[in-house]
């Protein structure tokens, strides 16, 4: 999967699901400061991406060094490369 | 020019319902330092005030406002409301909904008096607390028979924005149901960030409770239910 395909599906998911804006949805947002998510809705990301992705993100890392979209998107594109 | 008259026409109920959570709140802050604050006193003190700021708005709105009940709330409950205008806060009290706390970020427990005395009364202040915390917290609440009021928007917002999990959360791990509330039209009178109410006609819909039971085991069960609920509401506006 390209770094493209993984942000499309990552910030449609995002969007659809926490009805964030596309347009503040840039790669250097801070999920929290920025984005507006909060810590349920960190727990909740995790599950709509696995969704979208079928791939299991709880058990492989830490999910709360993920501070921006970036980081989010190389952190899956790291484990797409491992499947 | 007609948003002029409408303006003045509001004015009078505006100022007395600021005036009267002024005095009142100073009135009642005095007696509650020699007297003691009670919780259960404070919150009775709160719904009084609360019903008197309902007058206002039936006055301000020229008796348009409407109240739209679904059945008695028999157990307690997380009443969930959107979240158009300040005097939001007060619906709850406009259904005779008296054993109330609610869950709200730090500032309005900045407000001098009132924000000490909606403390005193056990409203929760979610500020600097974790989703954990809160749970607990509200856990608590509900085990001494009171509602928890919340409005999951968080900010308030004329288009209303996405709910977020915490209220459905806390549904969630306690088995209380969510009573839904759709505030209509106060957005109107008092827009967000607006100085100044103008006329307006009011509703406020009660909905039929929603049970976590359907939610359990459900993927992101909170997430689900905090869109479903949204859902029940924008049908209303």
């Amino acid at each position: 999967m390209t770094r493209e395909e993984i942000v499309k599906i990552t910030n449609d998911a995002l969007s659809k699901e926490f009805e964030l804006e596309p347009e503040a949805m840039t790669p250097d947002a801070n999920l929290f400061s920025d984005l507006g998510l909060d810590s349920l809705d960190a727990v909740d990301m995790v599950i709509v991406l696995e969704q979208a992705f079928k791939v299991k993100l709880r058990t492989k890392y830490e999910v709360g060094k993920i501070v921006t979209l970036n980081d989010l998107y190389s952190y899956i594109e790291s484990l797409s490369g491992e499947k | 020019m007609i948003d002029f008259f409408k303006k003045l026409y509001a004015l009078p109920f505006v100022l007395g319902a600021w005036g009267w959570l002024a005095f009142s709140g100073i009135f009642a802050y005095l007696y509650f330092l020699a007297a003691g604050f009670k919780e259960e006193q404070v919150r009775s003190f709160l719904y009084f005030q609360g019903k008197v700021i309902q007058l206002a708005i039936l006055g301000a709105s020229a008796f348009r406002k409407k109240l739209i009940r679904n059945g008695q709330i028999l157990k307690p409950s997380i009443l969930a409301a959107n979240h158009p205008c300040a005097y939001d806060t007060f619906l709850f009290f406009d259904f005779g909904i008296k054993n109330l706390v609610c869950i709200a970020k730090g500032w309005p427990f900045k407000i001098p008096i009132y924000g000490s005395l909606i403390e005193k009364a056990g409203y929760i202040n979610s500020d600097n607390k974790t989703a954990a915390e809160i749970v607990n917290l509200a856990r608590e609440k509900l085990k001494q028979g009171l509602h928890i009021g919340i409005f999951p928007e968080g900010t308030r917002s004329s288009k209303i924005g996405r709910f977020r999990s915490l209220a459905f959360e806390i549904s969630l791990k306690t088995g209380a149901d969510i009573v839904p509330f759709a505030i209509k039209g106060l957005d109107k009178m008092l827009a967000p960030k607006a100085f100044f109410a103008k006329l307006a006609a009011v509703s406020y819909i009660q909905l039929a409770p929603v049970s976590p039971e359907e939610f359990y085991g459900k993927e992101a069960g909170a997430l689900r239910m905090a869109q479903y609920v949204k859902s029940l509401i924008v049908e209303k506006l």
